[in-house]
């Protein structure tokens, strides 16, 4: 309850109530090679016309299976690709038309903490040099002070000033998660995009960095993009989610909406297919609620992208199903902020 | 409860590592009934997967078994020569491994690979050994599993090849197979299929299935009973309504209530377990969990405690389980 009340605060300090990110319509595409020598060349639409809303201080999740388009998404937020179209304005300016110096600010308040922490340290840099680089990049402070604030910022993320010294083999994997957390924060920015943060992680482990990512959101007002192929662990921590298909986002909304009514046929399926430990199933009773795989992105399904898997559309007659394998679904609002990407969506809401 | 097929009774298997001796599995014990599926739980270095590649025989220098029993329908694998274990291995016990990526030679069709294990277990013609192929693959739902044959690695997906895998493994008629995370490096909807497909497999051809995990999701929802293993020891053995119901263990409950579920919201808080995972070059004398228990007091820190029956088929490894015997009994009716 006290968690909440903080929110609440923690929103009503920002007074515009514009969010602090927009994406709209970004289309990434790349070529890729194949055939025997490469010879031949095949477009890969791995961004289809996906917009995105990071509402301040909160936490947006994106959930979808491999080749969703989810880390390439990141990758555009944090400037490291170029979408081939569409925007992104960061508060209220479009992060395409900045000068030098405005990207280099931009890059301060947006960072990135990647899945696995046992390749994304340098290994040869010890704790310090680590987390003492992005502000020697950006030019901040003196070379003490940096140091000082990289001891304060350990000690955040529940470590200790000696870690300075060490390197980071001398770390477990969680250990190794906070030392990520902590560089992203040094450069104080206002979005963490959170790239599958815990999936590396053991169990007992993975609580531990998810609660340490909760309470420095609460300390430090940030805004969150978590990525994660785990629906659990996207329920507990999302206030918003978005549902990523072949490139398309299929299902946006307040996450205890999506989770208690999903209104895209993709989401409930893949909603029924993770196993919970509480609210156990009836013995021998099916894990599987969607049948096929996902089709390689280079040959996506013409209309709806998941008109071949969807179990809705078997419902559907002749006619009805034709639309699907036709024409591409827009993402519309079925319930205030609730919006689905499926002609029938309304038939999920019954 | 029929009589068990598989008994592993006091299993210890080391490594000697250049940091000095490894007890990568001490002291585990468990038995399984036929046509039983028993879940391993734990986290890294908990020894889920060295009890597995034990009772395969699958151990390598530097690697050693040193200790115990593994009663496979009576007979002592680990006195067995070298020839009469290769008639049980891949035969009557077969295993289905992590990563599907890799457990394929990449430079074999599938066709290749899987008469070899046909021909050698089952001492057949090829052509009978491809006809079993194919029934095998239709078995694991592939479709065009003539065509399949002709194929590489490669050329399948990740589900795909987990399905060959487990056609591989079902193709000698084993009683038992022990799938160690078979699902892991797989995507959530085709995770839900290979589990459906072999709950199926499970129940039309009941062989008993030994399934290892870090999710107590899918081990909470597949399994009759369940292990949690930490530090390559046995914490808790019992049934999985007890496991998730009523646990006994300190680490047990700790894991309950450190992982997310489908019921997770943040008004109700995930409670991490603190502290990190033993080094296990350097463990204490005592209990593994001790450093990170709640519960732990001086008698923790100095003695193991034995794996004890605390209530019917209930078994922990704890000096001071979280419940007493008698409200388990009671939460169990």
């Amino acid at each position: 309850m006290a968690d909440l009340v903080q929110r609440e605060t923690v929103a009503a300090q920002d007074t515009s109530g514009v969010p602090l990110l927009v994406g709209e319509e970004i289309t990434k595409e790349y070529i890729v090679s194949s055939g025997m020598f490469g010879h031949r060349k095949q477009l890969l639409r791995a961004l289809d016309g996906v917009s995105v809303q990071l509402e301040r201080g909160r936490t947006t999740g994106v959930v979808g299976e491999s080749g969703c388009g989810k880390s390439t998404l990141a990758k555009i937020l944090v400037m490291l690709e170029t979408p081939d179209a569409g925007h992104i304005h960061f508060e209220g300016r479009d992060i395409f038309g900045l000068s030098g110096a405005e990207v280099r600010d931009y890059r301060r308040q947006v960072q990135l903490v990647f899945q696995d922490p046992y390749s994304s340290l340098p290994a040869r840099m010890s704790v310090g040099t680590i987390l003492v680089e992005p502000l020697a990049i950006h030019g901040i402070g003196k070379p003490a002070e940096r140091m000082e604030r990289a001891a304060d910022m350990l000690v955040r993320v529940g470590l200790s000033r000696d870690d300075l010294r060490r390197y980071p083999h001398q770390f477990s994997g969680g250990q190794r998660q906070r030392i990520c957390i902590a560089r992203a924060l040094m450069l104080e920015p206002r979005l963490l995009i959170l790239d599958e943060p815990v999936s590396a992680l053991d169990v007992s482990i993975q609580a531990q960095i998810l609660r340490l990512i909760t309470d420095l959101q609460q300390q430090l007002n940030l805004t969150y993009l978590l990525i994660s192929h785990d629906l659990r662990v996207i329920k507990y921590m999302c206030d918003n989610l978005a549902v990523m298909y072949l490139g398309r986002v299929v299902e946006v909304g307040p996450a205890e909406a999506v989770y208690a009514q999903p209104l895209h046929p993709y989401a409930s399926a893949l909603i029924r297919s993770i196993p919970s430990h509480v609210g156990r199933r009836q013995r021998g009773s099916r894990f599987s609620f969607l049948e096929g795989e996902v089709p390689s992105p280079l040959m996506a399904p013409t209309g709806c992208h998941f008109h071949p898997r969807c179990p809705l559309r078997t419902r559907l007659s002749g006619a009805e199903a034709a639309r699907c394998s036709e024409e591409v679904p827009l993402l519309r609002a079925i319930e205030a902020d609730h919006m689905s990407a499926c002609h029938y969506a309304e038939m999920m809401a019954s | 409860m029929q009589p068990p097929i598989l008994e592993v009774k006091h299993l210890r298997t080391v490594f000697h590592t250049p940091r000095g001796m490894l007890r990568a599995v001490d002291d585990v014990s468990f038995s399984l009934g036929a046509g039983e599926c028993l879940g391993i739980i734990g986290e890294s270095g908990s020894g889920k997967t060295v009890t597995c590649l034990s009772i395969m025989g699958l151990i390598d220098p530097p690697g050693y078994v040193t200790g115990g029993e593994i009663l496979f329908h009576n007979r002592n694998l680990l006195e067995m020569s070298d020839g009469e274990l290769e008639a049980v291995r891949g035969r009557e016990i077969a295993m289905v491994f992590q990563d599907p990526q890799t457990s394929l030679n990449p430079v074999f069709t599938v066709e290749q690979q899987m008469t070899d294990v046909i021909r050698r277990h089952l001492g057949c013609s090829h052509r009978e050994a491809v006809s079993r192929a194919i029934e095998v693959l239709s078995q694991v739902g592939l479709p065009c599993p003539a065509d399949r044959l002709k194929q590489y690695p490669f050329q399948l997906s990740g589900g795909l090849r987990q399905r060959v895998l487990i056609a591989m493994a079902l193709s000698c008629r084993p009683s038992l197979i022990i799938a160690d995370e078979p699902t892991t490096a797989l995507d959530v909807s085709i995770q839900a299929q290979i589990l459906d497909l072999l709950q199926d497999l499970k129940s039309q051809l009941q062989f008993a299935l030994i399934f290892v995990s870090h999710d107590l999701g899918i081990i909470a929802n597949l399994s009759d009973r369940v292990i949690i293993m930490y530090a390559g020891r046995c914490m808790e053995v019992a049934s999985t309504e007890q496991i998730f119901s009523a646990p006994l263990h300190p680490y047990t409950e700790g894991l309950l209530s450190s992982a997310p579920s489908m019921s997770s919201t943040r008004q109700n808080p995930l409670r991490p377990i603190e502290g990190v995972l033993p080094d296990l070059t350097r463990l204490p004398p005592g209990c593994p969990f001790a450093p990170r228990c709640r519960y732990r007091t001086a008698v923790c820190e100095q003695v193991m405690p034995p794996l004890e029956m605390h209530a019917p088929d209930h078994l922990a490894a704890c000096h001071h389980p979280v419940r007493t015997p008698q409200l388990a009994e009671v939460m169990n009716g």
